[in-house]
């Protein structure tokens, strides 16, 4: 079982990194929305799989994520750009929560996750010389488009030993408790 | 129709017109032959015409085009049929022709006419046709000088480009503008300037010339028909109050692609400031003609106070390489713009590319490059030795360009509203063309020079306070293939002015990506320009930003309403997430791609502080908006530049127009607050750059 969630969260990692390197030909025009988008539910999906991925979570993020792709049609939906983050960490903190049978666990887990993975991209972009807050502070440019699947790569893979690693300090603490 | 044809003949002059070689070069002095009377008085009309058409690359579009190139000493002589010339005058030069000999002396000409340009010899004739003329090709000719052809003549030898300094005086190119006419009825017909500020408050129409003009002629162009008209040019002096009294008129016959000299307009006469009015006296036409003029002027100024000059750079930047796989004769590069208030003696060129052709029988030959500014004014020939690679390799630049040439052709290019190109002809030594494989033009100056950057003239000691803000500006002009042309044919063009008043500058950016083949263009998305200058830019602020619109109105540069709502929500939001290490510097791909998302919806320009000295100016378009503009216009307020009491230097030292860079080192020059303004006496501002006066006042009283 627990070998296959990690199957699945590679899977799901991959599928961010690919999708992110359709940045390099994404057209600059009200598609961006549809790429944030797309980027937002697979991450989502991502970091979900470590926990436990349910259907239910890939149409919640389904629909977490859908207002940012249709935003330029419904303009107000802008507003889900400053929201949906929360969205998605609420819905993480629900799964982990699921996962762990208690809210303060769950809360525990995402934003434990969440901080080592900073940690780890901190002391990366320490190592490479900067050049990862570099990327971050390039952000999103018309010309310049090796930055977001970079950022995509790091993020995940980062993301992916962090959870790994909470999930087994977990369980070594749920063990020792009993 | 047919009536108007056969109206034109019965009346019309018989003409011989001879094709010419000579060896003299034709400049503002042409050919006149003594005791000779007729409708141009003792004057011969001179029509240029291409020596040669070869095939040839017009580079930026990678079209194929057979190109013309001309020679300044083979032009078409057009004399009367019955000339009985004084065979006993003191000529300067025979003209040798199958109807025999004719005493030739070179002054100004009688007729006002200069000379016209065709493209052919045919066209020459239709041209002679339309004014009303019945030419007769009589073959060759010859001009041959009396003694030195060369003695006394300006030769085009090359000359070192000067900057301005202070306290020198110098010629100062300019342009008038007027507006294209349609000729819908017979009798007087108008030419209005312009622009929508009158200068003569009596006079609607007339154009400003303003002081101490030396020169000063017309060029015309017909299209659409043909018109029989006198083109008459009245010269008024502008009196203190706005009215205007007339001085003189010049009447002269109407020609397609014609310079003419208007003698009126001199530095004796314009001690005072001077008017133009044009009109046509339109006796018949045929089909639907419209009539198109503009003046080219040559002004004199002298240099004061170290603002009044800018400089011009036209750039051939980041071009790849051409892949041409064809029998190349000519390279056309360019049309640039022929930037107005061109300072004479300061023109320059770095002009550089690499051309590789096949090798022939495995060798490569030694190649020939002639140097023509828009294909009529040699600028120098140059043999280049190949580097072979298994194709031949010619690194071809021109190391200088020849001034005379460049005034010339600028002069022309003013007078019929066109722009300034390279024409190099090329050959092998042997007389053969070159299969040429690919040309890599390099990043370089196509044409730069030093432009006084106002029409007006600084008196010393003191400036009529009219000029307080002069439109002092520095310009760049880039083209570019931005891609691979074999790939797709894409052309970069873009404009970049920098305007400085007294306590700040204003950026004008244009650009856009053109596809010719599929008739359509993308306008700029990104700008990056680095300015600096000798004080601290520490304190430096965009004051707004706006588009300019197709119909001149500026609209602000803000992001849509709910976008600025989001940015609000958003800083409450993020205090949440920060903690949750969701956003932050590094903080991850979620917080960066919402973030980011939300940050490029709208269009931005900011300034960002690169060091004390310099400061660099970015524009971004959105990913959401789609403003049907090419053009922003970027006001900045510097507060190290109040209370300057001398000219401030500022250099543009990078640019780069969507992807496509270039450091340019372009100067410009702020005015500084000192006090010498002294109380206008002028009512009107007349500005030598059409309409650009139309958007200075919507945001130059924000800059304080």
């Amino acid at each position: 079982m627990r070998g296959m969630m990690r199957d699945q969260t590679a899977f799901f990692l991959l599928l961010v990194v690919v999708f992110s390197l359709l940045w390099f030909v994404w057209p600059w025009s009200w598609l961006v929305g549809v790429f944030v988008a797309g980027l937002v539910f697979l991450w989502s999906l991502f970091f979900v799989s470590c926990v436990g991925l349910e259907r239910v979570f890939a149409v919640v993020f389904g629909l977490v994520a859908a207002p940012l792709a249709l935003a330029p049609v419904v303009e107000p939906l802008f507003l889900w750009y400053a929201v949906a983050p929360l969205a998605v960490f609420v819905v993480l903190v629900y799964a982990a929560s699921r996962a762990y049978d208690s809210l303060l666990w769950g809360l525990l887990f995402v934003v434990g996750s969440l901080w080592l993975h900073v940690i780890i991209l901190a002391a990366v972009d320490l190592l490479s010389g900067g050049l990862l807050s570099q990327a971050f502070d390039m952000g999103f440019d018309v010309y310049v488009r090796w930055n977001v699947p970079l950022i995509a790569f790091m993020d995940t893979s980062s993301l992916y030993i962090s959870c790994r690693a909470v999930k087994l300090i977990f369980a070594y603490v749920k063990r020792r408790r009993g | 129709m047919a009536l108007v044809v056969l109206a034109l003949l019965a009346a019309a002059e018989r003409v011989y017109v001879y094709e010419v070689e000579s060896d003299v070069e034709i400049t503002e002095d042409v050919p006149h032959v003594l005791g000779i009377s007729w409708r141009f008085g003792e004057q011969l009309l001179v029509v240029w015409v291409p020596r040669d058409v070869a095939p040839g690359i017009i580079l930026f579009t990678n079209e194929t085009a057979p190109i013309p190139l001309y020679d300044r000493k083979y032009f078409l002589l057009v004399a009367p049929a019955d000339a009985q010339p004084n065979q006993r005058a003191d000529a300067e030069a025979f003209l040798k022709t199958p109807d025999g000999t004719y005493p030739v002396v070179f002054r100004k000409p009688d007729a006002g006419i200069l000379h016209t340009i065709a493209h052919s010899i045919e066209e020459a004739l239709t041209i002679l046709k339309q004014m009303g003329l019945q030419p007769e090709y009589r073959g060759k000719a010859e001009l041959v000088a009396k003694g030195d052809p060369d003695a006394g003549r300006e030769t085009a030898a090359p000359t070192l480009p000067r900057r301005p300094s202070v306290g020198s005086t110098f010629d100062v190119y300019g342009g008038l503008y007027f507006r294209e006419t349609p000729i819908t009825k017979t009798g007087l017909v108008v030419i209005p300037v312009r622009g929508t500020e009158s200068v003569c408050i009596n006079l609607p129409y007339a154009a400003y010339v303003g002081y101490d003009a030396k020169s000063f002629a017309l060029g015309t162009s017909i299209r659409g028909g043909a018109v029989d008209a006198d083109l008459i040019v009245e010269v008024y002096k502008i009196e203190f109050g706005g009215n205007c009294t007339f001085l003189g008129s010049r009447r002269f016959v109407l020609a397609n692609r014609t310079i003419y000299l208007v003698d009126l307009i001199n530095s004796t006469t314009s001690v005072d400031r001077l008017a133009v009015f044009v009109m046509l006296d339109v006796r018949s036409f045929s089909g639907q003609p419209s009539v198109g003029v503009n003046a080219s002027l040559i002004y004199t100024r002298t240099y004061r106070y170290g603002f009044e000059v800018g400089e011009f750079a036209a750039r051939a930047t980041s071009a790849s390489g051409y892949q041409i796989n064809n029998y190349v004769r000519r390279v056309v590069i360019g049309p640039y713009v022929a930037y107005d208030g061109y300072v004479a003696q300061t023109a320059s060129s770095s002009l550089a590319l690499r051309i590789a052709t096949q090798p022939e029988d495995g060798t490569c030959k030694n190649l020939q490059v002639r140097f023509t500014i828009n294909g009529r004014s040699p600028s120098g020939t140059y043999t280049y030795r190949d580097i072979c690679n298994g194709e031949c390799i010619y690194d071809v630049y021109l190391p200088n360009i020849w001034e005379p040439s460049f005034q010339v052709e600028y002069f022309h290019a003013k007078a019929f509203d066109g722009g300034l190109f390279w024409v190099l002809d090329i050959e092998y030594t042997d007389g053969s063309t070159p299969y040429v494989r690919s040309i890599f033009l390099r990043n370089t100056d196509a044409f730069r020079y030093w432009r006084w950057a106002e029409q007006w003239k600084t008196s010393p000691g003191a400036i009529d306070a009219v000029w307080a803000n002069p439109f002092l500006s520095s310009a760049l002009e880039i083209y570019a293939a931005p891609m691979e042309p074999s790939t797709a044919l894409v052309i970069y063009h873009g404009l970049v002015t920098i305007r400085a008043i007294s306590t700040g500058v204003i950026l004008t950016i244009s650009g856009k990506i053109v596809y010719p083949g599929l008739d359509t263009a993308v306008y700029i998305k990104k700008a990056e320009i680095d300015v600096a200058m000798p004080l601290s830019v520490r304190r430096i602020d965009v004051v707004g930003g706006f588009y300019l619109m197709p119909d001149y109105q500026l609209n602000s540069i803000t992001p849509p309403g709910w976008v600025r709502e989001a940015f609000d929500v958003k800083r409450v939001v993020d205090f949440i997430l920060m903690l949750a290490g969701v956003v932050g510097r590094v903080a991850g791909l979620l917080g960066f791609a919402t973030g980011e998302g939300l940050k490029s919806v709208g269009d931005s320009v900011r300034a960002q502080v690169l060091d004390y000295y310099t400061a660099r100016i970015i524009y971004r378009r959105g990913w959401y908006t789609n403003v049907a503009s090419d053009t922003i216009i970027v006001p900045l307020r510097i507060p190290s530049l109040y209370g300057r009491v001398s000219a401030t230097e500022l250099e543009i030292t990078r640019i780069c127009l969507d992807n496509i860079c270039a450091n340019p080192n372009l100067k410009a020059y702020v005015q500084p607050e000192a006090g010498y303004l002294i109380p206008s006496i002028e009512f009107v501002k007349n500005w030598m750059f059409r309409g650009q006066v139309l958007y200075i006042r919507a945001y130059e009283t924000s800059m304080r």
